[in-house]
């Protein structure tokens, strides 16, 4: 086993500022670093001595040997369910990484919590692949959130492509009224936080709302099962499921990892699933759509949800490219990125109407998944001169650019086009499902 | 991209589309619409066919039937619930429904450099045009469009302090006829019959060094089959009588025959430009134009050679339109003389001033820029050499002249630009826009300003600014900025609608423009235009007068000016030239006007010449 | 009219003023990609005109209409090569007498 790299900064907020120093010795569950502002407790995921405390992380160096058994949270006897949640440090583990303890500290008097197992980006499996084996511990999770939050309802939100995952909730919520499930169309966003909520409430959020707004809380399926350890266990927050998938040796098939010590090095991970076949692309941390490109030495996070080794990129031999930006997809940065890997110039930049610039820079679409229309891009990136267009769109977006983009001969890449050839899914082109399906199980 | 309620309210009337992919189900709002401001856009790129398309107010609250995808045009088969949009309501407000459909067009765009240059219009409505660039890539034309002329224009003057019309000056006519035209000892007009003396040649050659040779042809009605090199000019045969000024007194003026001038050098090239006129007459003529000869007429055809290579300098033209007036010369000599029985019809052209109605100003921009582009201003006797002053040496500065100067032949040009924009000597003896204005009982028309085309930008924005002044200081309410041709003329014509407009003062530019001639730069001033193209397809084709300004865009562009004094909005037309944007205007203009608009032929009506038929149409 | 199949495939073309007279303006095309003459009122000008001023324009490539001869214009250049032909030969021998 490598180093462990344990970041400052997992969630959102300020980084942590570390408690330990070089030399001291850890255990799994080992406070190691405290927030000083907005933020949760990171502690360390492995036996071992400090090595080094950056100014961004804390590297361990791991003993030989790992016991299964972990330092519980240091809570009174009588501490309630959310300071437990609390002192575990859990963040939202569906990639926002928002601290958990925060967003549950509300009085939802009677409102919903909505769990969010749309597992939406393309590629990824351990939140479905937890339902199917851990549904029981999720549950948990879901009820002790709704004891916290006082919420009086829960929704299971979830694909209904995952039949065996939605059998095994059905049968493990048959004595649940409270708990019930709404099944998603297969396309991409569903699990936008204000997506979930419109599609499980019918209520459209403005961008610059929360669910709160909706008298709900939208939750991870992943983060609700550290709920319940926390609070069952007493174990911290200091592992993470996650998937690894790509040009691997042995197929393209999802490797689901359950309870990887957070600070675990991507390639180590890559190594696990059987190393990478041959030449690649690039490396992404995170979903084809949202994630950003990675190295071998990157460690892992509490928000870490994909290892993704994609095949080479096309080479477009530098010919111009317009970039559709939107906040379904990569940021322009990301955008340029994967451009730039083609061998492309990039000529334009357009950004989908709905896509909302939030005070902190971030896109956010004002109704995800649903098309504003596209062929106004279309014309500025061909007076541009464009030849190429890049997109990032959600499937509904996608589908309208290709309403236009080919006859005005503009040819278009989808930002996970690379991704989704490796691993043997759909492109990103033409809708041809509806967006809205039978809710019958 | 999708639009809003109120967008959707705005554009109630114009086609409905799907901005994405909808499904069965699906019950229409705004939010599913794509934004008919890149309709133009999508048309172009063939993305788009609005056959069939119902509109946005007919689809609102409709119940899509099946899944469609981006970009469907709506139509009946695939919708439940489509309101029926009362058609009589339509019929009842004439004027203000009808506006929806496109009215007049003006070109606003056209090639540049590449890329795309944006207007944004702020004043009036949201008007956005978009200029596409590149004269190669079929120069699509914008036209501005005019709501329907009408409603306003009707009440708007009638209640001003109700004056007096006031003639200021009269200018009598008299007509002569001529039925056949001889060679004879001496030239003399015997009853209806021309003759001009044999030998005169000699005297045109004579008069002018750069002269080589000179034949003169009688080209009678039976004769229109002939073979001729490029017209240069076409006038009229008339004179003063005693010592009035043009444009004042009496003119006298022969019916049924007309000078027309032809030429090369001595080497055989033509004199003018590229494009050219030069075939059979009968293939080339559009009859009938302000600037060409009737059917019927008989042409006194003089072919000039000029010296070997000066065919393309300033001096060889004007030799040969000097040299060429000799024969008018002595033709008006014997006019002058003759017997007053002769005359056949008097009419008498009034300027009339009408205190009260609205101001407006006729700036008609010649080509400036040297050689054959140039215009003799002010001769002595009707498109006379004699006194005149060459607009170039004038500097091409802004020239005020009457209404009457006009009519009466002060500008003899030597103009040879495209045959089928030229405005020839003849077309300002007949200038439909100023007898339209001067006829026109809502209007005041003060004076025609005459303002030449330089080569060189700067010296463009130099004449443009003294446009603006001249025009300020007349303190009109409206204005019309006429041009000939396209190319960089059109950069002064739009510096000039801007200088004006500029002033608070509405205008409305006329020019040749739809496909090959569309603006190279525009202003949000160019908001009320008029194309003065006939030909079919929207190009300069090489029959000579085809695109000229005729009556039909006189009376479309004074309905326009007195919609914009009213203070009522120019629609914006289609972004692409489209004819019916015309068709649609002069229907507006005949209901609210309750008379009929006589449209001219085009070059359709000519006895098809191979290359038209086969390049063009 | 046909449809010009290339006209969107716009490409910057330079040349030079290599002659100047009162109504036209005669350019080479560098890379010695040909020559040609145009009206003035053709050209957009900011500065007075000089020989050996460089120009650029965008354009696209001439493409045939289709295969047929007009004979129409084949008559008329034929008419105005051997008018042009026969006059200067006229002139020159009237410059010997």
């Amino acid at each position: 086993m490598g180093s462990i790299q344990i970041l400052l900064r997992q969630h959102v907020g300020a980084p942590c500022e570390p408690i330990v120093k070089a030399g001291d010795n850890v255990e799994k569950g080992t406070l190691i670093a405290t927030p000083t502002g907005l933020g949760a407790n990171i502690f360390s995921s492995v036996y071992g001595v400090v090595e080094e405390v950056k100014e961004d992380r804390i590297i361990i160096k791991p003993d030989e040997e790992q016991k299964e058994t972990f330092v519980p949270i240091n809570v009174p006897e009588d501490a309630s369910k959310l300071d437990m949640v609390k002192a575990a440090g859990i963040v939202g583990m569906g990639g926002a990484g928002f601290p958990t303890g925060v967003k549950i500290d509300t009085d939802l008097q009677g409102g919903y919590i909505l769990i969010n197992a749309a597992e939406c980006e393309p590629g990824l499996r351990h939140n479905i692949q937890q339902i199917e084996e851990e549904a029981d511990k999720v549950i948990r999770g879901v009820k002790y959130v709704m004891e916290i939050s006082n919420a009086g309802k829960a929704i299971f939100a979830i694909k209904k492509k995952n039949g065996k995952a939605v059998k095994v909730l059905k049968e493990a919520l048959k004595n649940e009224p409270a708990i019930s499930i709404h099944l998603l169309a297969d396309i991409y966003p569903m699990g936008e936080e204000r997506a979930v909520v419109r599609e499980c409430l019918g209520i459209e959020l403005d961008p610059t709302k929360l669910p709160l707004a909706a008298n709900s809380i939208v939750i991870n399926v992943e983060t609700l099962a550290r709920v319940a350890e926390a609070i069952d266990e007493k174990k911290p927050c200091f592992s993470k499921n996650l998937t690894v998938i790509g040009k691997l040796n042995g197929g393209n098939e999802p490797h689901v990892y359950m309870d990887v010590p957070v600070g675990t090095s991507v390639g180590e991970l890559i190594e696990r699933a059987g190393g990478i076949d041959g030449v690649y692309g690039e490396i992404i941390m995170g979903g084809p759509f949202t994630g950003k490109a990675t190295t071998l030495e990157a460690p892992i996070t509490k928000t870490t949800g994909g290892i993704i080794v994609t095949m080479e990129f096309p080479d477009l031999h530098g010919a111009n490219v317009g970039l559709l930006v939107c906040a379904c997809g990569g940021d322009e940065e990301r955008m340029r990125d994967v451009c730039q890997k083609m061998n492309g110039t990039v000529v334009s930049v357009a950004r989908c109407k709905q896509a909302m610039e939030m005070k902190n820079g971030a896109l956010k679409c004002e109704r995800p998944g649903i098309c504003p229309g596209q062929a106004k891009n279309n014309l500025q990136f061909k007076k541009d001169k464009a030849e190429y267009i890049i997109i990032g769109n959600c499937s509904d977006c996608s589908n309208t650019v290709m309403g236009s983009a080919p006859k005005m001969k503009l040819k278009v890449f989808h930002q996970t086009d690379h991704v989704m050839r490796t691993i043997g899914h759909p492109l990103y082109r033409y809708l041809k499902v509806s967006k809205t399906v039978d809710q019958d199980i | 991209m999708s639009i809003t309620a109120e967008t959707a309210k705005e554009h109630a009337k114009d086609p409905a589309v799907l901005c994405c992919r909808a499904e069965a189900g699906t019950v229409l709002s705004a939010s599913n619409l794509e934004d008919p401001a890149i309709f133009d856009d999508l048309v172009d790129s063939g993305l788009l066919n609005l056959d069939g398309c119902l509109t946005i107010e007919q689809i609102l609250g409709a119940t899509l039937t099946k899944t469609c995808d981006s970009l469907t045009p709506l139509t009946p088969d695939v919708l439940d619930g489509v309101k029926e949009v009362a058609s009589e309501e339509a019929a009842e407000e004439t004027a203000v429904p009808v506006a929806a459909a496109p009215a007049a067009p003006a070109p606003v765009a056209g090639p540049a450099a590449g890329g795309v240059l944006r207007i944004h219009i702020g004043e009036g409505k949201d008007i956005n045009i978009e200029l596409p660039t590149g004269l190669t890539s079929g120069g699509a034309a914008v036209a501005e469009v005019t709501e329907a002329p009408v409603a306003g224009v009707a009440a708007a003057p009638a209640p001003a302090a109700v004056e007096e019309e006031k003639v200021i000056r009269t200018l009598t006519r008299k007509h002569f006829k001529i039925t056949e035209v001889k060679r004879g000892p001496e030239t003399k007009i015997e009853g209806t019959t021309l003759y001009i003396r044999e030998g005169i040649e000699a005297d045109v050659v004579a008069d002018q060094e750069l002269v080589k040779k000179f034949e003169l042809e009688i080209i009678t009605p039976d004769k229109y089959h002939t073979y001729s090199e490029t017209i240069m000019d076409v006038q009229p045969i008339a004179t003063k009588e005693g010592d009035s000024d043009l444009g004042t007194g009496v003119t006298r003026v022969l019916d049924g025959v007309v000078m027309m001038l032809t030429g090369t050098d001595e080497d055989g090239v033509q004199i003018g430009e590229f494009g050219s006129s030069e075939g059979y007459l009968d293939e080339n003529i559009m009859w009938n134009r302000p600037g060409c000869p009737d059917k019927g007429e008989i042409f006194i055809k003089g072919n000039i050679v000029i010296q070997e290579k000066t065919n393309m300098e300033r001096r060889g033209p004007m030799a040969a339109h000097t040299a060429f007036d000799v024969i008018t010369q002595e033709i008006r000599t014997v006019l002058k003389k003759l017997d007053e029985s002769l005359v056949v019809d008097t009419e008498e052209l009034k300027q009339v001033r009408r205190p009260g109605k609205k101001k407006v100003v006729i700036v008609k921009e010649i080509m400036g820029q040297g050689a054959m582009h140039d215009n003799f201003i002010l001769p002595v006797e009707p498109v006379g050499v004699l006194g005149a002053r060459a607009n170039v040496d004038l500097g091409n500065v802004p020239v005020c002249v009457s209404p009457l100067e006009v009519l009466d032949g002060c500008i003899h040009a030597l103009t040879c630009i495209g045959p089928a924009s030229k405005e020839m000597s003849r077309h300002y003896w007949r200038e439909p826009l100023v007898l339209e204005a001067l006829h026109d009982e809502e209007v005041d028309l003060c004076g025609v300003v005459f303002v030449g085309s330089p080569q060189i930008n700067a010296e463009k924005f130099y004449v443009s600014k003294r446009v603006g002044y001249t025009v300020e200081a007349m303190d009109v309410d409206g204005a019309f900025v006429t041009t000939e041709g396209f190319g960089n003329n059109h950069i002064d014509f739009a510096s000039h609608l801007e200088q004006i407009g500029m002033r608070g003062v509405p205008v409305v530019g006329m020019s040749y423009c739809a496909v090959q001639g569309a603006l190279v730069v525009g202003n949000k001033y160019m908001t009320a235009m008029v194309d003065n193209n006939k030909s079919e397809s929207g190009i300069e084709n090489e029959v000579l007068g085809c695109n000229t300004l005729c009556p039909e865009d006189a009376i479309r562009a004074l309905a326009m000016l007195k919609t914009a004094m009213a203070g009522e909005d120019i629609k914006k037309a289609e972004k692409k030239w489209n004819p019916n944007v015309k068709a649609t205007n002069v229907e507006l203009i005949e209901k609210a006007y309750g008379k009929k608009v006589d449209l001219v032929a085009n070059e359709q009506s000519l006895p098809m010449s191979q290359k038209r038929k086969e390049k063009y149409d | 009219m046909k449809e010009l199949q290339y006209g969107d495939k716009i490409i910057r073309m330079e040349g030079v003023i290599v002659d100047i007279d009162d109504c036209s303006i005669s350019v080479d095309l560098k890379g010695r990609l040909g020559f040609f003459k145009a009206p003035k009122r053709m050209f957009i000008c900011d500065y007075p005109l000089k020989v050996g001023q460089e120009l650029g324009w965008n354009m696209s490539f001439p493409e045939q209409l289709g295969p047929e001869v007009n004979e129409k214009y084949v008559s008329n250049i034929e008419k105005e090569r051997r008018k042009q032909e026969e006059m200067r030969q006229q002139r020159i021998d009237n410059k010997e007498v």
